[in-house]
């Protein structure tokens, strides 16, 4: 479960606070006369140039235009006017479309649609043809969709519709990439002029409130370009802002990607405060500081008793360790469990009420808190004991990545900070249950952070080494020829791969347990089929996790009185993703690790080692990785290790990736040739 | 929380958790049904009323995700006086919250639109060892499909209890159709039809087993009036396809858009055959699938000018355009209902089994017509236009074997169409490979495909670009070959076959081992197929469609290497499949095997025999060939 700082931003964004000076609300139809542009001769020659060769739809021009001048009154209108060459049979799907979901704060007013021939002939949509549907009915609430297919669409066609629609909240901006290549967008802007309407959004989270009247914009994964500013034409003291882009490619999928939302051409439109990033986060950041010194700190005597009570005499690292420990044992942790059934558990059997904690020792004595407290809390007590720490703020690399230059609360997620004497920087992430002292979620390992009580500078997470999440496994297996190959595991897991397993164990009962178990080790056990699966060690964060089970896998055949053994086909086995020549974004991996297989293979009896492959290392900037064979009597010995030095890497060095991931998958290949004695004939 | 604090539970429930507290089904079941009942009553007026009482002990974390009520709902068909409880393993009881019940557009897919909704509620936290129950009343309208109904006694899932019945009033008879409902017990007494089973032991999921669709035990039933003044139902298959192809004429209606159309594809044409080709061909390509199912428009086509003018259509649009426009070029046609994804029960005289429309072209209508033996029965042509691929003279592997109703008025009939032949789905991969003196590898690869799959592929070879072709074919060997590259992709097509080549590389293709290289003989096929380990099989085994599998490679090997062993020869056979490979050693290696999958199943008792086969075609597919060195 997530829960954070990202949700309570979410929850500011759609209460964004209107001041009561708004002017009166008044209804404002759409009175816009609608004209489709001329189809040109360019637009039929879109895609018989070489430009977007194989595609099956290009779409010529999309243009969006949201007028948010009566944005204080909660009326925002949009339209959208996409047109399409279609180029082929596949490209007619381009012609099912689905206009944005309809609720209580949106709806679509207007949609039209024809198809052009190359004739010249136009086939209209007609309303019969729109289908305005209830996706989703629960009591008191509906949410409806406008889909509609266009008719008379040819392998070799244009079609075009625009959709208009109305809604309450600011559009927030523009997906530019699409499924299919973009030759020309426009985002047409009509903003808000707050001063003239006499009205202001606060940007309100519970440390700072920001007045936010000026208009601001951010490109991502696109070439950035000033807008064209003027007067809206025939409309008097309105604003414009006309966005534009060329020739945007389809989106492409590349394997251990970053998410696809931080990979995509998007451009950012919202209010903000009209500073420059660096102020905006410096404002945020000190804001920050302020309520943790001022609010949360303010209240600090039960911690203070907690402290003197709790913490052994030592030096701060132990206290910082103990004081880790006594957060995450004693503060229920509401963002991941239910707070009743926590606190039932410890023996309060009364109703709990959960209230709102403001002060660190609200915490203690309620003995519960959401994760983002708990973080503060833990905060609270290293400064009380004269450690520097501080509370930084990222996002769920797993979800989104971090944009600087958009000034708007993006975080998902809090740690904690502490600058040792030599000024190096280590990350706790108490508020996340079972995460071990000195480690924090790896989907927040690598990302940006925002500090408190800085000028608007940002950390960066240092990802843990792969020394921090070891796996090792031993395997013992017995090879027969003509049957399955069984056999045992015993795997010793720490950091992160030890990690996923506590993340989905942790609130399991004894009911479901077993089950979750074998879900979760599923990843990270060779392939075989399991039997007698047991783990230990997953109660302390501290601890390795230890994973025994036994394996069977399908049978090996002899061929011509000889066998062919590959036996890392009974090791951890991974396909391997980088086999493109060439990559467009960066790589994204979980974590780094380090990985040390041993097996021992019991051979049949009569049966011998006629031919070992050869004992291989490789190694780059990457990582590492090596095989070794050896003859042990009438025992066959393989290991393999694998070491991945860090969790992201930038595309320019994907040269290096690959070709680690293609040495190891070279040495997965490398086989064993067994004899029958006196049985193998050879040439 | 959509649990609120109990209301008292039926005494239907509390008698099922009784009677099966002490049940130990098998270890890998998620949930045991331990109550499943459904009560249907026909009003003569029109109309159903179906009771229905469920619940199940939750065994494992996957039951309790499948534990959520859910309901199928339309504009004729309503969920009322729904309840549920939860019982906890701990004693703990809570009633359903139904305000929290969710209504959502049950199959949404872009160029799809129906009335099908789905009702679904669930509790918040269910857990192994709860028990979960639900009792609704279904009120169901439609004056037709309502007297089709159907029930799965069970799929997966262990049962303890189920019972359907229905209730008919004086008058009213009963069709029924059974499968695999060997251990139910049937009772009839007046109007009341009733079947109940018990103890239903759990069976599993297995590599290779037949679809769900044909081992569920279900029962389907049509109840219907035949003295009734109005139509109440359908006696017979004639009844029924004077029901459906009411609807289908009406649609079928000659306009002028589609005369000129006719006019402009066919007015050149002198030969009935060449029309109906270029009719099929339109049918097929010109009007993009998109299914508009609403009221009386899951049964009725829309008019064959209104397909036309839209250039879309579902399969019936489709059937009821392709067959206007054959009546227009001079050619008689009939519509014919197809079932895609149950098998139809000649005994169930309901026109509801089927799912989809095809044409039926008396083969005398078209003078020159060729002969079309894989589509061709009793006279009559059959070609299904909503499949891209499929060419005129092929029906998809889906349709072989399946009984159609044809709606011809003075040919009624349910008619089986042909089975699929081994040889109507056959693909032959052809390489001449060279092994380099690094290892490396380089191949001239041709891909020839057959009849329907030839069909398929140049389909294939039409709509997708080359570039995603050729990734396609680069991931399939990506996980063979080191750091493969597939390079001048091309294709072809003639008579009854498609071609693609290409030249393929790869690095290392014959790993060391001591002083041997181990070559990847067979680079096309590892990984292709699920292996049969199991010592213990619970369903039939098949092998899937009827196709014919052909490799053929022939090795180059670098100076001074050689095979290092005797010829390879694995050949075996059941009644599913055979599989005969062999390598003919010279100063190369060459590779030639033929898997022939005949269709069809065979039974647990054979599995052995399956399981042999198997672990052949496996070993062939992962033969490798051990290489020496002339000096070493």
């Amino acid at each position: 479960m997530r829960c954070g700082w990202h949700l309570i931003a979410t929850a500011v964004a759609a209460s964004l606070l209107l001041l009561p000076e708004a002017a009166t609300a008044q209804r404002r139809r759409d009175t816009t006369t609608f004209q489709w542009e001329a189809v040109t001769e360019a637009d039929w020659n879109v895609g018989k140039d070489t430009a977007w060769a194989g595609a099956h739809a290009v779409m010529i021009f999309e243009k969006i235009s949201v007028d948010e001048r009566k944005l204080a009154e909660d009326r925002v209108y949009r339209s959208l006017y996409r047109r399409i060459r279609i180029l082929d049979m596949s490209g007619r799907s381009q012609a099912e479309v689905e206009a944005p979901m309809e609720d209580a704060e949106q709806r679509v007013t207007r949609v039209i649609a024809r198809t052009v021939l190359p004739s010249g002939e136009e086939i209209a949509m007609t309303d019969k043809d729109i289908h305005r549907e209830t996706v989703l009915k629960v009591k008191g609430a509906k949410w409806k969709q406008t889909r509609f297919s266009i008719p008379g669409v040819t392998d070799d066609c244009i079609i075009e519709y625009r959709i208009v629609y109305q809604a309450e909240r600011s559009a927030g901006g523009w997906l530019i990439q699409k499924d299919i290549p973009l030759v020309q967008g426009e985002y047409r802007w009509y903003y808000c002029d707050f001063a003239k309407q006499r009205s202001t959004y606060y940007f309100d989270l519970p440390f700072i409130w920001v007045p936010l009247r000026e208009p601001e914009y951010v490109w991502t994964n696109v070439k950035p370009s000033a807008p064209k500013r003027f007067p809206a034409p025939g409309i008097e003291d309105s604003t414009e802002m006309l966005f534009t882009v060329k020739n945007v490619p389809a989106r492409e999928d590349e394997q251990m990607s970053l998410p696809e939302d931080s990979r995509v051409a998007r451009l950012f439109c919202s209010y903000g405060t009209g500073s420059l990033p660096i102020e905006f986060w410096s404002t945020m950041s000190s804001s920050m500081s302020d309520w943790m010194k001022d609010n949360f700190c303010g209240k600090t005597a039960r911690m203070k008793a907690v402290l003197a009570a709790a913490l052994p005499d030592g030096d701060s690292e132990q206290k910082m360790a103990t004081a880790y420990a006594w957060v995450q044992d004693s503060i229920v942790n509401t963002s991941f469990v239910d707070l009743q059934e926590a606190m039932e558990e410890r023996g309060v059997n009364r109703r709990i009420r959960e209230r709102t904690n403001e002060t660190a020792d609200d915490v203690i004595k309620r003995k519960y808190g959401w994760s983002g407290v708990i973080d503060a809390l833990y905060c609270s007590m290293l400064r009380e004991l004269g450690i520097d720490a501080r509370i930084g703020f990222v996002v769920d690399r797993d979800d989104d990545m971090f944009v600087r230059d958009f000034k708007w609360w993006q975080f998902d997620r809090s740690l904690v900070v502490v600058f040792d004497s030599a000024k190096s920087t280590r990350f706790f992430a108490p508020g996340y249950p079972h995460m071990p002292y000195g480690m924090v979620p790896w989907f927040n390992e690598g990302v940006q952070m925002l500090l408190e009580g800085t000028q608007g500078e940002f950390l960066t997470v240092t990802p843990a080494g792969p020394s921090a999440t070891s796996q090792t496994y031993v395997y013992d297996y017995v090879l027969v020829p003509g049957e399955e190959t069984v056999g045992k595991v015993q795997a010793r897991l720490t950091g992160h791969a030890a990690g996923t397993i506590r993340a989905t164990l942790f609130d399991a009962d004894s009911s479901e347990y077993k089950e979750l178990l074998d879900t979760a080790v599923a990843n990270l056990l060779p392939s075989g089929v399991r039997d007698s699966l047991t783990c230990t060690g997953v109660e302390r964060a501290a601890d390795p996790i230890t994973v025994h089970c036994a394996l069977t896998f399908p049978s090996n055949e002899e061929q011509a009185g000889r066998l062919f053994l590959k036996p890392l086909d009974y090791f951890v086995s991974r396909d391997n993703p980088f086999v493109a020549a060439t990559r467009k974004t960066p790589i994204a991996f979980p974590f780094a690790y380090q990985r040390n297989e041993a097996a021992q293979f019991t051979l049949p009896a009569g049966w011998s080692i006629e031919a070992l492959p050869s004992d291989t290392m490789f190694s780059n900037r990457v990582g590492k990785c090596g095989v070794q064979f050896l003859q042990l009597g009438d025992k066959l010995s393989v290991q393999r290790n694998f070491t991945l030095n860090a969790p992201m890497w930038k595309k320019e060095d994907y040269r290096d990736v690959r070709a680690l991931f293609l040495a190891r998958q070279e040495m997965s290949d490398r086989t064993v040739v067994l004899t029958r004695a006196g049985g193998a004939a050879t040439n | 929380m959509p649990a609120v604090t109990a209301q008292a539970q039926p005494d239907w429930l509390k008698e099922a958790a009784r009677q099966t507290s002490t049940a130990a089904p098998h270890k890998d079941a998620p949930t045991l049904v331990i109550h499943h009942s459904r009560e249907a009553k026909v009003d003569p007026a029109g109309g159903v009323t179906i009771s229905v009482c469920w619940a199940a002990r939750i065994l494992k974390v996957a039951g309790a995700e499948a534990s959520a009520f859910a309901e199928h709902v339309t504009t004729t068909r309503k969920v009322k006086d729904l309840k549920g409880w939860l019982i906890g393993s701990d004693g703990k009881k809570s009633s359903l919250d139904k305000s929290r019940a969710v209504e959502v557009d049950a199959d949404r897919a872009s160029g799809h639109y129906d009335d099908n909704r789905r009702l679904i509620a669930r509790f918040p936290e269910v857990k192994p060892g709860d028990i979960v129950a639900y009792e609704y009343t279904i009120e169901d309208k439609d004056p037709l499909a309502g007297y089709h109904e159907g029930f799965v006694f069970q799929v997966s899932d262990p049962v303890a209890f189920a019972r359907f019945s229905v209730q008919v009033p004086p008058d009213w008879q009963v069709q029924m159709s059974s499968h695999h409902l060997e251990p139910a017990q049937y009772r009839h007494q007046g109007g009341l039809h009733e079947w109940t089973v018990r103890d239903l032991a759990y069976r599993p999921d297995e590599p290779y087993m037949p679809p769900w669709t044909e081992l569920s035990r279900t029962l389907r039933v049509a109840c219907f009036n035949s003295k009734a003044t109005d139509q109440r139902g359908f006696a017979d298959w004639r009844a029924a396809a004077t029901w459906a192809r009411r609807h289908q004429d009406t649609a079928c209606v000659d306009t002028d858009a589609v005369g000129a159309t006719v006019d402009q594809l066919c007015g050149h044409l002198a030969s009935p055959h060449a029309k109906l080709r270029a009719i099929a061909d339109f049918a097929r390509d010109q009007i993009r699938y998109v299914a508009v199912e609403i009221g009386i428009g899951r049964f009725r086509p829309r008019a064959a000018g209104t397909t036309l003018a839209n250039r879309y259509g579902d399969c019936k649009d489709k059937v009821a355009l392709m067959r206007a426009m054959l009546t227009r070029a001079g050619i008689n046609s009939a519509a014919a209902l197809a079932s895609v994804q149950d098998r139809v029960d000649p005994g169930l005289s309901s026109p509801f089994q089927f799912d989809h429309a095809i044409v039926a072209i008396p083969i005398e209508a078209v003078a020159d017509l060729p002969p079309f033996p894989e589509a061709t029965v009793n006279g009559w042509l059959y070609f299904d236009p909503t499949d891209e691929a499929m060419a005129l003279g092929r029906l998809p592997s889906h349709l072989g074997g399946s009984c159609v109703l044809k709606l011809s008025p003075d040919d009624t009939t349910l008619t089986r169409l042909p089975d699929l032949a081994p040889r109507d789905n056959a693909r032959c991969y052809r390489a001449t490979a060279e092994l380099n003196a690094d290892f490396s590898m380089r191949a001239a690869v041709t891909v020839v495909d057959y009849r329907i799959r030839a069909d398929e592929t140049a389909h294939l070879n039409h709509s997708v670009p080359l570039t995603e072709r050729t990734k396609a074919w680069h991931a399939r060997f990506a996980n063979v070959l080191q750091n493969p590259s597939v390079t001048d992709l091309a294709h072809g097509a003639g008579g009854d076959s498609a071609w693609t080549s290409f030249v393929l590389k790869g690095s290392n293709a014959a790993p060391q081992s001591g002083p041997y290289r181990l070559l990847i003989t067979d680079f096309f096929h590892e990984g292709e197929f699920a292996d049969l380990t199991a010592k213990e099989r619970f369903h039939p085994v098949t092998f899937g469609d009827p196709a014919e599998i052909v490799t053929d490679i022939v090795w180059r090997l670098p100076p001074g290497w050689a095979p290092a062993a005797d010829p390879e020869r694995i050949t075996d056979s059941c009644a599913l499949a055979s599989i005969d490979c062999r390598t003919e050693l010279d100063s190369g290696i060459h590779l030639v095997s033929r898997l022939t999958v005949y269709g069809g199943s065979i039974g647990v008792e054979k599995y052995e025999q399956a399981k042999r086969v198997n672990k052949s075609w496996r070993a062939s597919h992962r033969m490798r060939s051990l290489l020496s060195h002339a000096n070493k």
